[in-house]
């Protein structure tokens, strides 16, 4: 991969990332770490895990997501995340849209 | 026994290392203190998780988890481009704020005069204190050319004076940590738009 390729590719995992996330938790509710590992599988170790937090964080503050502390186990609390109705509805309309982006960028403008 | 808080690590060189990323976090964050905490709790409980609450984990494994967790300057600066409050709670918590900081003035220049009126005490001890006049009024302050019947505190008046001072002073410093500490306990309570 050239460098060029390489920044490309930087590039959309991180824009990608947000969707992504909504998504793995459109499944189920998940704590930051759970998911940043279940992002690690598909994004790899290109995307920083710090960075799913102030994403979650935006989230949170859209009302794509609603969190709870998770207190049940010693040490700081983990904040589990849940997608809304308003999230999923997000995720729907974003899931369209790179359903044509996909698709155009595959068969051509 | 498992690791709580990063701080309690085993290795030292692990300790410091830790310790300087979110050192290094703390000063680059752009924002309030409660929402840095809370955002440093995360970062903080993500790490402990990657080192499988390991006290032992060694510096290696602490630097590689660190290294996966991304720059804290970069993390933080992320942080500080997302919104971090609901817009609903934005205004209310401002006014809290500005209470909570208009409190804390007042509390700060009270102390200041208890502290002036103690030092006024030493250098005009006839002058300065709490005062009952002979026609039975209780001056609180400088009594000049009144008719003094007694002087209500007599000796205790700089000693209370100063405490006066003491208490304002760490009303006000208590006042400033029950605050983050009510703005953390309802963060940790759980927002929930879903909730």
């Amino acid at each position: 991969m050239t460098d060029s390729e390489a920044k490309l590719d930087r590039q959309m995992r991180k824009g990608l990332l947000g969707l992504a996330a909504l998504s793995a938790l459109a499944g189920s509710p998940q704590h930051g770490y759970a998911l940043a590992q279940s992002l690690h599988a598909v994004f790899g170790a290109s995307i920083p895990e710090g960075t799913l937090y102030p994403l979650l964080s935006g989230f949170e503050a859209e009302g794509w997501v609603g969190t709870e502390w998770d207190t049940s186990r010693p040490g700081p609390a983990r904040k589990v995340y849940k997608i809304t109705e308003s999230g999923r509805e997000a995720l729907q309309r974003l899931g369209t849209r790179f359903a044509h982006l996909a698709d155009a960028i595959q068969e051509g403008f | 026994m498992n690791l709580v808080r990063v701080q309690d690590l085993a290795d030292k060189a692990a300790r410091v290392h830790a310790r300087d990323w979110f050192d290094r976090f703390a000063k680059a964050y752009v924002g309030d203190a409660v929402a840095r905490d809370n955002a440093r709790d995360q970062l903080e409980s993500h790490l402990i998780e990657a080192l499988e609450s390991d006290p032992q984990a060694s510096v290696q494994r602490v630097d590689e988890a660190l290294a996966r967790l991304g720059v804290p300057e970069e993390i933080a600066a992320e942080w500080s481009e997302a919104p971090l409050e609901a817009p609903s709670g934005g205004a209310r918590r401002k006014m809290v704020r500005f209470a909570a900081s208009l409190a804390r003035g007042a509390s700060g220049i009270l102390a200041m005069l208890m502290l002036a009126a103690a030092l006024a005490r030493m250098s005009d001890p006839q002058s300065v204190g709490v005062f009952r006049l002979s026609d039975g009024v209780w001056l609180l302050g400088t009594a000049n050319n009144q008719n003094v019947e007694q002087d209500v505190l007599g000796a205790w008046t700089i000693p209370v004076a100063l405490a006066l001072a003491l208490a304002l002073m760490m009303g006000a410093s208590a006042g400033l940590g029950l605050w983050s500490a009510i703005m953390s306990w309802r963060k940790k309570r759980g927002v929930s738009p879903s909730s």
